[in-house]
């Protein structure tokens, strides 16, 4: 299968003259996972939401291939969003939702057996933590190039962190897959590359990242 | 106003519709136009039963 690239350059955004991302640059690619760190309000769902195209900035370029994409969540099968928040509505069944996003519940209940038995029950009957991972697999497992996650660590038990790791570890084998999350060791783990956003606004891509991370005051 | 709510307190539902490739302009406007059309509807079935 070739390479895919998606990259995301130029990214300008201001709220109200103030600068929350400024000449932003990140690049994924089709059989890696990309991490995004940086501190609360650097404006990490900020540029996720800017690189689906819901987010208008002052600036931005998405290009696919090198070719430029006005509003990636338009094209069909390039990519999907995992927000912070839930949003499945709560009144659909889940065997209804994996319809509409084309997903396997099969596949779904073989990564984790815990889901069998919710196919036919509306999503307000599942917990919070099987309501953001059945969430997080709906988007992962969805048949597209790209997949961005914001915060998908979140509400789920470590035990499960564990598991979804290696299900995004199953899945870059064909997609490019962005994980931003707080939970800084665990996308370090997974990532092939790690960018962080520093509060200024921009984005650097790490070499090292354990030790650029503390150096840039990330960690201590 | 509902839109206006919905924008400032509610914005994750939104992404279900634009996951699936949907914008939010087209979702407002196409549930705009199905209320107009069942209003429609709703008025001429009164009126039909009004004059039969």
């Amino acid at each position: 299968m070739k390479t895919q690239t998606l990259e995301a350059d130029s990214m300008w955004l201001e709220f109200n003259g103030r600068k929350v991302l400024q000449s932003i640059y990140l690049k994924m690619e089709t059989g890696r996972v990309t991490g995004l760190l940086g501190r609360n309000g650097t404006g990490k769902s900020s540029l996720l939401r800017m690189i689906f195209g819901t987010l208008r900035g002052q600036n931005q370029s998405v290009r696919l291939n090198g070719r430029y994409i006005s509003h990636p969540y338009f094209e069909k099968g390039l990519v999907r969003y995992l927000p912070q928040s839930p949003f499945a509505p709560k009144d659909l069944e889940v065997r209804q939702l994996c319809s509409m996003y084309q997903v396997s519940f099969a596949e779904m209940i073989n990564y984790f057996p815990e889901l069998k038995g919710y196919e036919n029950e509306p999503v307000r009957n599942l917990s919070g933590g099987k309501t953001r991972l059945f969430e997080t697999l709906l988007i992962l497992l969805s048949p597209v190039q790209f997949v961005l996650l914001d915060e998908p660590f979140t509400h789920i038990s470590p035990v499960m962190v564990e598991s979804l790791s290696k299900v995004i570890l199953d899945k870059k084998k064909e997609k490019g897959i962005l994980v931003s999350d707080h939970s800084y060791k665990n996308v370090l783990n997974l990532s092939d590359d790690t960018y962080l956003i520093v509060p200024i606004g921009r984005s650097l891509l790490l070499k090292n990242p354990e030790s650029e991370l503390r150096s840039l005051g990330y960690t201590s | 106003m509902i839109w206006w709510y919905l924008r400032k307190h509610n914005t994750a539902w939104l992404f279900f519709y634009s996951n699936l490739g949907i914008s939010e302009i087209k979702l407002y406007v196409s549930v705009f136009v199905i209320d107009v059309a069942a209003f429609l509807v709703l008025v001429l079935v009164v009126k039909l039963f009004l004059n039969y």
